[in-house]
Order: structure tokens, then C-alpha cells, then sequence
């Protein structure tokens, strides 16, 4: 029987370019966001801050908005803070969000507007984008101060926190106490500021420590209606010393490979080398013996 | 008189076929190697560009250290070993059908075995700590092991390649039925060895190409293990997996055959080689390509439903990018599609299965495992095992740059120019291995 050589293509030479070049975008086109603008999402602000030692204030900035029904943090957004007062606005600085939309920046109180009270007036702003809405938020919080006394009485360790404003005792406050962790504060113990503020607990025994035996411990009061948070931190040498870590004695990660894949390796690359130069030395003779007769 | 190596009919036969492919380049073909020479011209100043002003000229940054390159390499690189074990297997198993196949594939694995590599010394940034690579080898070091493998891999098939040449060269120099210029005849002469067809040489030749096609196996199922231990042993989402080593063997080995038929099928229409390279070859070589390219489409949709099922955080938010359409989605459905069920529809038909639409699927699973490796290399390094905060997005994003691009073209003009030029002077149908018929 006779073949035909004709072509009998199921797609045009067109069909198959098109369907190359559509693969091939597809590999930088799809893999990047779409072009068309999508809808501005109202996003939300929430500003806290922090009164830390004797001057800082730590402000943060949560920016969310409801996804698919649920809010979550947007990161990457750029949040300016403001310190306000009845007739001026400052700028304090500029933080970027998060992964979790948190935006925070660390300022001294000396900074900050304050008026007769001790009051500081503070704004997050959110300035929007193609994605987002402008959105912000404002708080304000009275100067306070939170001091923590680490004491030691015969075997009886006690944590003692004072809380002041603007030099005055606040009574009837109630203020945690923590230990810092590798991953999150645990807390050991709660109480009430008297009437001098101060509030005291028990340190427990037989926490670990850091390596050297010491502890990072702070005490905080938190998200008050009239001082936000504040806290502040001592470290005392009342843990049980961490031991060092155990050193690492996998083989792969020691300077000197295990023996046994030392040996499979050099055995392997021998074997096939051996091979090899057996076929080359062997592919010369052919030739010097051709030659020879 | 000299002794020269006698032809059977058969074996004259293929030689007075091989005026087509030896004929003088026509104007077509001159253009078709300008437009290559062009495209390499243009890699070149690409290369030029990154080593002038560093790898900043490329999409690759802090996060996203690898890119186009690397998902090259282990693409010309996977495809190089899939085609040198079909070499290797059926010169091995003297598989009847598979003769006129073995040259061929030898040259698929020759040449992007070449190939591959080049891109990885395209990817490093600092070309005068190379030779460290050798002088501080930590024989721990996957990277060792690949740097082993693939130079040892190298010479195996260079040599496998030249010593399936050895008997044809000798053949095309004592031809009296080729008119080929004298220059020609003392190149084949010099790469004969002084071959003339005695049975002490001929035994020695066979063995000693059987034995490189008996340790070709071993090797290069080894040189795929080390090449995804590299990915697999880390701890990236998206690579440390089990299966991502049988994957990556199965599906480059689809890619190598699916190459070689797109090869057979342009140089049969070319050359007019129907007679050697029949629709039987096609079938047969499409029937090894349902049962790998069935098995990779198994492995792809294990590999993704266990990670999308149960795993990390991490590993799922690989797989929700591949799956998600805003992001890599596309790409991936389309590759799968294109790269495993196509495929299979087509050759599980016999009436489809005709040469042309062998060779089309052939042609759309190499670009689609093509854009398998791209999602291989880039979707985990943009998914790092912690998160990444305060980076540019560029440090989390990759996006390939017109430099990379032209290398790439470079590597795929490089690859043509190889396969456009070869043919003018060795043939592609191997005459030697018919030297038992009619005899």
C-alpha cells in the first residue's frame, strides 16, 4: 500500500503558535495579580498605646477589613500617627503595616501634646489606596507610670508594682504580673493597686531562666479606659539556669561527612570513573592496533 | 587494498538516503540559522549585561533566589537523562523496533545535557569562586553530590554517544556512494579510530557500548535522585516531599520521548526518512509516553491532595497558590491539562494516534512541563517557611526580566541551532546498527 505523505494537521500551524504563546504568558500573565481594578474595600482602624519605663509610648495601629466575611489585619499599608491638641496636629512619624496589619512606632511622651490634665490626644491615619480605604482612629490617654520592684525576704520573693500619674497614686487598679517566655509571656499573678498604687505578688520558685539564671519579668496594666496600657520590666537572677542547648550531632551538619557516605560516595564515583577510563583506554588501543596491522 | 567496511543492502540503502540531509543548505535554512545565531547574539548580550552589572539585571532577589534559570536547568537537564535512558535501554535490550530511534535519542540527551548546565553557571553570581565548588566539596552537600553526578554524566554520555558513532563514522569515511568533500572524509576518518570492521573491533566496540549503556541506567537514575534531593531534602514547602523524586523521573523522562518524537517527526518530514521512521515507531514510542505521562498525572495528584489535605500552613499555601487563578492558577491547570490529560486522550485512541498528532501533544507536553518546572522552582521560594516582613515586594515576587528572557531564548535557539546542524554531518538514522540484516 502506498503512504501518503500529505499533511492531514488537526490544528493550523496558527492553532499551535496561539496555544504555545497562551502557555507561555500563562507563565507571567496569570501568575500575577489581574489587571482590572478591583473594588475599594473599606478598611478600619484601631490605634492603642503603650506607656513604657518613664518617657516611652508605643503606638500601634491595627488596619483590617472584612474578607470574605471575616476581618483580617492588611499588611503593607502606610499609617501616619499624629499627636493632637485642640487647635494643632503634629506628625510623629510613619509605620508600615505587618503581616498581621499592625503598624507601630515608638515615640517619647516628651513629644506629645499634652493639656492641663496630663491628656494626650493621639491619631492613626490611614491615607487609602486602590485597594483600601482611607480610614482612622483616635485615643486618648493620660500620663502614667508603672514602676516594679523586685524584693527578697529571707526565701520569699515578691514582685511590688507602684502606679502613679503625673505623681499621684492610682488605687484600685488591677495590674498583671509576667514572666517573659521564648515565645509568649506566662503570667504569674494578679492584684489591685491599694491606695498608695501598689500592688504585690508572690514570685513562684523553680522557674527556668536564661542561661545565666536571670529572668525578664514585667508588669502591666492593661488597655485602661484612662491610661491605655502600661508596663515596665526588671530582670533578677531568680531562675533555674537554662542549659545550653545540646550541640547538633547530626553527621550532615558536622564538618566531616559519616563514614558510611563517605565511603558510598568515593565507592560510586570510583565505579563509574573505572568504567569509564577502561572504555576510553580500550577505544585508544582499537585505534593503535588498527594502526599496528 | 585497504580494508573497508562492507554495507548490506540495507545499510546502503540508508546511506544513499542520506542525500536530503546532506545536501547544501538551501535559503531557508540559512535564515532559519541567522534567526538562531540572532537570538544567541542576543543571550549574549544579555550575559554581557548581568556579568557588566550583576545579577541585579535578573527578577531573582534575596527571597526568590532561583528563576528561569534553575527551572531550565532541571528542565534540559531532566530531559537529557530521560532521553539517555531510552539510549541506553533500547541499544541495551537490542530492541528490533527501536534501531533507528537509539541516534536520535542520544543526540536529545547529547545535546541538552550540554545545555542544561550552562544554565546553572548562569544562575551563580560569582563565576571566580567556580573551581570552590570543587576545592571545598562537602561531600554532605546535595549540591556536591550534583555537581559529581552531572560531570560524570557529561562524560558517560559523551561517550555513549561517540562510541554509537564510531562504526557509522567509519562507514560514511570508506562510502563510495557519498560525494563529500575531502575535509569531511579526513574528519570521519580521524573519528573512526581506524575502524574497518574486523571482528575483534567490532566485538570490542559492542561491548564496550554495552557496558555504557548497561551503567547508563544506574547513573542516571541516580543523577534524577541527587538532582531532587537538592529540593526534596530541604525543608521548603512545596519541595521537601517524598515523591517529588519519582515526579521529576517520570515526568522528564515523558518529556525526553515526547522531544524525541517532535524530533522524528520533523527530521522524517525533512529528510523523507519514512521508511525508517515509520507510524509503528510513533505508536510504540507513544504507547511508553501514555504510561509515564499517566503515572506523572498519578504522582502530581497525590503529591498536591496530600498536601492540600492535611499538611502545614506552609505546605498548603504552596498549593493554594498553584490552585488559586489570581495567582499561578492558570498556569498550572493549564500545563496539567496541556502536559497529562491531552496527552493521554490522544494516544489512548488509536485513531488519533496518528504521527502528526503524536508529534503536536509531543510538542505541547515539552512546553508544559516546561511551565511544571517553572511552578516547581518559584511558587515555594515565594512561600518562605517564615514570613517575611518589612521586604520589598519585589523580594517576594518573581518576575522574570528581558535578560533572563533572551538567555533563555538563547538556550532554546542554542538547542535548535544543534539539532539544524548536526544533521549535515552525522546521520540521523544509525547505519551500523543493521550490519546483522541480510548478512
Amino acid at each position: 500500500m502506498k503512504r501518503s505523505n500529505s499533511i492531514n494537521w488537526p490544528f493550523s500551524f496558527g492553532h499551535w503558535m496561539l496555544v504555545l504563546l497562551l502557555l507561555g504568558l500563562s507563565v507571567n500573565v496569570w501568575g500575577q495579580e489581574e489587571e482590572e481594578e478591583p473594588e475599594q474595600i473599606s478598611s478600619r482602624m484601631s490605634l492603642s498605646a503603650v506607656q513604657r519605663g518613664e518617657d516611652m509610648a508605643e503606638l500601634k495601629a491595627l488596619a483590617r477589613a472584612k474578607i470574605d466575611g471575616r476581618f483580617t489585619g492588611l499588611p503593607g499599608l502606610e499609617v501616619a500617627f499624629f499627636s493632637l491638641s485642640d487647635t494643632l496636629e503634629k506628625e510623629l512619624g510613619k509605620a508600615t503595616t505587618d503581616e498581621d496589619g499592625i503598624a507601630s512606632l515608638s515615640i517619647s511622651k516628651s513629644e506629645l501634646y499634652a493639656d492641663t490634665a496630663g491628656a494626650f490626644m493621639l491619631a492613626a491615619r490611614f491615607d487609602g489606596n486602590d485597594e483600601y480605604s482611607d480610614s482612622d482612629d483616635e485615643i486618648t490617654i493620660t500620663a502614667a507610670t508603672i514602676g516594679l520592684e523586685a524584693q527578697e525576704e529571707d526565701s520569699t520573693r515578691t514582685l511590688v508594682a507602684t502606679l502613679e500619674s503625673r505623681g499621684l497614686p492610682i488605687a484600685e487598679a488591677d495590674v498583671y504580673f509576667y514572666v517573659k517566655g521564648t515565645f509568649r509571656p506566662l503570667k504569674i499573678g494578679e492584684a489591685t493597686t491599694d491606695e498608695d498604687g501598689m500592688a504585690s505578688v508572690e514570685f513562684p520558685a523553680g522557674l527556668p531562666g536564661n542561661p545565666d539564671g536571670s529572668i525578664d519579668m514585667f508588669v502591666r496594666l492593661e488597655e485602661d479606659d484612662t491610661y491605655g496600657t502600661v508596663e515596665s520590666g526588671v530582670s533578677e537572677p531568680w531562675g533555674i539556669p537554662a542549659k545550653e542547648s545540646a550541640s547538633v550531632t547530626r553527621g550532615l551538619s558536622s564538618p566531616n561527612p559519616p563514614l558510611w557516605l563517605l565511603l558510598t560516595f568515593v565507592a560510586l564515583l570510583l565505579i563509574i570513573w573505572g568504567h569509564y577510563l577502561e572504555v576510553i583506554y580500550k577505544l585508544f588501543r582499537l585505534r593503535k592496533k588498527a594502526a599496528e596491522n | 587494498m585497504m580494508k573497508t567496511v562492507e554495507l548490506n543492502k540495507k545499510q546502503t540503502a540508508i546511506v544513499q538516503a542520506l542525500e536530503p540531509q546532506f545536501k547544501k543548505a538551501g535559503i531557508v535554512y540559512r535564515l532559519w540559522v541567522g534567526l538562531l545565531l540572532a537570538l544567541i547574539l542576543f543571550g549574549a548580550y544579555g550575559l554581557y549585561k548581568q556579568i557588566a552589572i550583576g545579577h541585579v539585571v535578573t527578577g531573582m532577589r534575596d527571597n526568590v533566589v532561583w528563576g528561569y534559570y534553575i527551572a531550565n536547568f532541571i528542565y534540559f537537564i531532566g530531559v537529557s537523562y530521560g532521553a539517555a535512558m531510552l539510549a541506553a535501554i533500547l541499544y541495551y535490550f537490542k530492541v528490533p523496533w527501536g534501531r533507528p530511534i537509539i541516534r536520535i535519542s542520544a543526540l536529545v540527551a547529547f545535546i541538552t545535557g550540554i545545555i542544561g548546565p550552562v544554565f546553572i553557571l548562569l544562575c551563580i553570581g560569582r563565576f571566580d569562586r567556580l573551581h570552590y565548588l570543587f576545592i571545598h566539596a562537602r561531600v554532605q552537600s546535595p549540591i556536591t553530590w550534583d555537581v559529581m553526578v552531572i560531570s560524570t554524566y557529561l562524560v558517560g554520555i559523551t561517550v555513549f554517544a561517540y562510541l554509537l558513532l564510531v562504526k557509522d563514522f567509519a562507514i560514511l569515511r570508506d562510502s563510495p556512494l557519498l560525494e563529500l568533500p575531502s575535509w569531511r572524509r579526513k574528519l570521519y576518518s580521524a573519528l573512526a579510530l581506524r575502524y574497518k570492521g574486523t571482528e575483534e573491533q567490532e566485538n570490542q566496540i559492542d561491548h564496550s557500548t554495552k557496558s555504557m549503556a548497561f551503567i547508563m541506567v544506574p547513573k542516571v537514575i541516580l543523577a534524577f535522585a541527587v538532582l531532587s534531593w537538592i529540593f526534596g531534602m530541604s525543608l521548603r514547602p512545596g519541595w521537601h516531599s517524598t515523591i517529588f523524586g519519582p515526579a521529576y523521573v517520570i515526568s522528564s523522562v515523558a518529556t525526553g520521548i515526547a522531544l524525541i518524537i517532535g524530533v522524528m517527526w520533523v527530521y522524517r518530514k525533512l529528510f523523507g526518512l519514512d521508511e525508517y521512521l515509520t507510524d509503528q515507531h510513533f505508536r510504540k514510542m507513544a504507547l511508553i509516553l501514555l504510561v509515564l505521562v499517566a503515572a506523572f498525572g498519578y504522582f502530581t495528584f497525590s503529591e498536591y491532595i496530600t498536601s492540600w489535605y492535611s499538611s502545614g500552613k506552609w505546605e498548603a499555601a504552596v498549593t493554594a497558590k498553584l490552585l488559586d487563578f489570581d495567582e499561578f492558577g492558570w498556569a498550572f491547570h493549564l500545563a496539567n491539562l496541556f502536559g497529562i490529560i491531552i496527552p493521554i486522550i490522544v494516544i489512548a485512541f488509536p485513531r488519533l494516534r496518528t504521527p502528526n498528532n503524536l508529534a503536536l501533544i509531543s510538542l505541547l507536553l515539552v512546553v508544559a512541563v516546561w511551565v511544571r518546572r517553572y511552578l516547581t522552582v518559584v511558587p515555594p521560594l515565594e512561600t518562605p517557611l517564615l514570613p517575611v516582613q518589612d521586604a520589598r515586594p519585589e523580594f517576594l515576587h518573581y518576575s522574570a526580566t528581558w535578560v533572563e528572557w533572551a538567555l533563555v531564548l538563547a538556550g532554546a535557539a542554542t538547542f535548535f541551532i544543534f539539532f539544524t546542524l548536526i544533521p549535515k554531518l552525522i546521520n540521523v538514522i544509525p547505519i551500523s546498527v543493521y550490519e546483522k540484516e541480510n548478512k
